[in-house]
């Protein structure tokens, strides 16, 4: 049956056939990883769209689970439409911006805005990141400033592409404080494009901030357990029952090891099947967090396990 | 030179200097992502014939008044990390540049003295040399930190503690001769 990512070492089997049906069958539901796995770029996966309907039809709940913090939920609906996924509701869709935005709300305003906490967020991302903060009802630092401007409470690094050395001395100045929390929406060092080359990540961003700050980031993104924590809340996912797919082993196979669900491998993004063997060979322990459970080469691979 | 449009998508269009070998991180006040980009992309391209090197590893520069600004080291840890590689470290406490001074100046280590206000860079390159090391606490260093390292059981700990100390390198004055 489909069992929780808890006991037993992964093996890195590849799912077809019976195999497909006997893991896919008692699962209720599936995460998705988006980037390398549903898309690249702006070419949906071929059959993964026809994927997600099938799942649809089985009965099957599909959700969403991106480290990227460049869109809003708004947007990827609109870009899970755009690319031909039906039905796909940003309700559905946890960004590591919107579970960013979760955690300060949690952090800074106790909840639900009822909190005694007040202060504003500096942000070092794009406007869908600076969008989610400010629909969890925080305030941006360096809006609407005034005299008496209340104190930045937290500093957030995302995906910034306009990041400078100037914005960088600015979020060690408020970091001074020790009650000023560092969060970062992910650990991502690069991230793939198109032509095969690379594009830094929030990772060597928010590396910067840590060395110049001497103060280790709370990161909110995937391998950590936050954002399953906000799947479980909003849609009571039971693990054991759930699967994980993603094309990444540092932080998609990892997070489904830390949350004990089961894990996919799909080899349509960033990484090799030779790097899922190395690690399984390894002898160090946390090599192994990282070998998933089973492959495929492509997310289409999984239509043949679901009922007609 | 500059590079064409507004997203990391359109720079990594750009062309590449083709003579390039080497990415070297200083200190720059003008760092940015697109920077970072570029960075990066050299790194790739080269694998391990472009060299990547940073100045030094410095978390921060103090100014006056008890500020500070982001250090070298902040950028350098950024490319490293996007790239998932280590630089070569050019700075203290790193041994190269006082290979760079014996070279030229056929110093003797046990009869050459280290004078430095910084634990993790001044004297632990002194102490890693052979040098006598000698703090001057005119500068970010504090005599309790001292102590603290000189108390710990940790060996790393304890090869940041210097010979000597002085308040000030001008208490040395009274040591030469008239």
């Amino acid at each position: 049956g489909c069992s929780g990512g808890g006991g037993g070492m992964a093996s890195c089997r590849r799912l077809s056939g019976a195999g497909l049906r006997e893991v896919l069958g008692p699962a209720q539901g599936l995460l998705f990883d988006c980037d390398g796995v549903l898309w690249a770029g702006e070419r949906a996966v071929p059959g993964a769209p026809e994927l997600l309907e099938r799942l649809r039809r089985s009965g099957k709940a599909a959700l969403f689970v991106s480290n990227n913090s460049r869109r809003s939920v708004a947007e990827l609906e609109r870009r899970f439409s755009r690319l031909g996924f039906r039905g796909v509701r940003a309700e559905h869709v946890f960004s590591s911006a919107l579970c960013s935005a979760l955690f300060l709300r949690q952090r800074l305003l106790g909840g639900e805005g009822n909190g005694s906490g007040n202060g504003r967020v500096f942000v070092m991302g794009g406007e869908g990141l600076r969008g989610e903060v400010r629909d969890a009802g925080l305030r941006l630092a360096g809006e609407g400033e005034s005299a008496t401007a209340e104190p930045v409470r937290a500093v957030l690094v995302g995906y910034d592409d306009q990041f400078t050395f100037a914005k960088l001395a600015q979020a060690c100045g408020y970091l001074r404080d020790p009650q000023c929390l560092l969060v970062a929406t992910d650990p991502d060092p690069w991230h793939p494009l198109s032509d095969g080359q690379r594009t830094p990540g929030t990772g060597s961003l928010t590396a910067a901030v840590e060395t110049a700050s001497g103060r280790k980031a709370l990161v909110v993104g995937k391998p950590n357990r936050y954002m399953f924590d906000c799947i479980v809340e909003r849609f009571g996912v039971d693990p054991a029952r759930t699967l994980m797919v993603g094309d990444r082993l540092e932080t998609d196979i990892l997070f489904g090891k830390n949350c004990g669900l089961s894990t996919i491998l799909t080899l349509t993004g960033v990484s090799r099947l030779e790097e899922a063997q190395a690690y399984m060979a390894s002898d160090s322990a946390a090599a192994k967090d990282l070998v998933p459970n089973y492959y495929v080469d492509s997310i289409a691979d999984l239509i043949p396990g679901l009922d007609e | 030179a500059a590079l064409p449009g507004p997203a990391p998508a359109d720079w990594a269009q750009a062309p590449l200097d083709p003579a390039v070998r080497a990415v070297l991180v200083g200190f720059d006040e003008h760092f940015s992502y697109a920077k970072l980009c570029q960075a990066l992309r050299y790194l790739l391209r080269g694998g391990s014939d472009c060299l990547l090197v940073g100045t030094n590893r410095d978390h921060r520069l103090p100014l006056e008044g008890g500020t500070a600004i982001p250090g070298t080291g902040c950028l350098v840890k950024a490319v490293e990390t996007a790239a998932q590689r280590e630089a070569f470290i050019v700075g203290k406490p790193n041994r190269y540049m006082f290979d760079c001074v014996v070279s030229e100046f056929n110093i003797d280590p046990s009869r050459t003295i280290m004078v430095g206000d910084r634990l993790d860079t001044d004297i632990l390159m002194g102490n890693s040399c052979g040098l006598t090391t000698l703090l001057t606490l005119t500068g970010v260093t504090t005599l309790e930190e001292v102590k603290g390292h000189q108390e710990s059981d940790c060996p790393t700990r304890q090869s940041l503690v210097p010979h000597y100390y002085v308040d000030s390198i001008a208490d040395l004055l009274p040591a030469l001769g008239e």
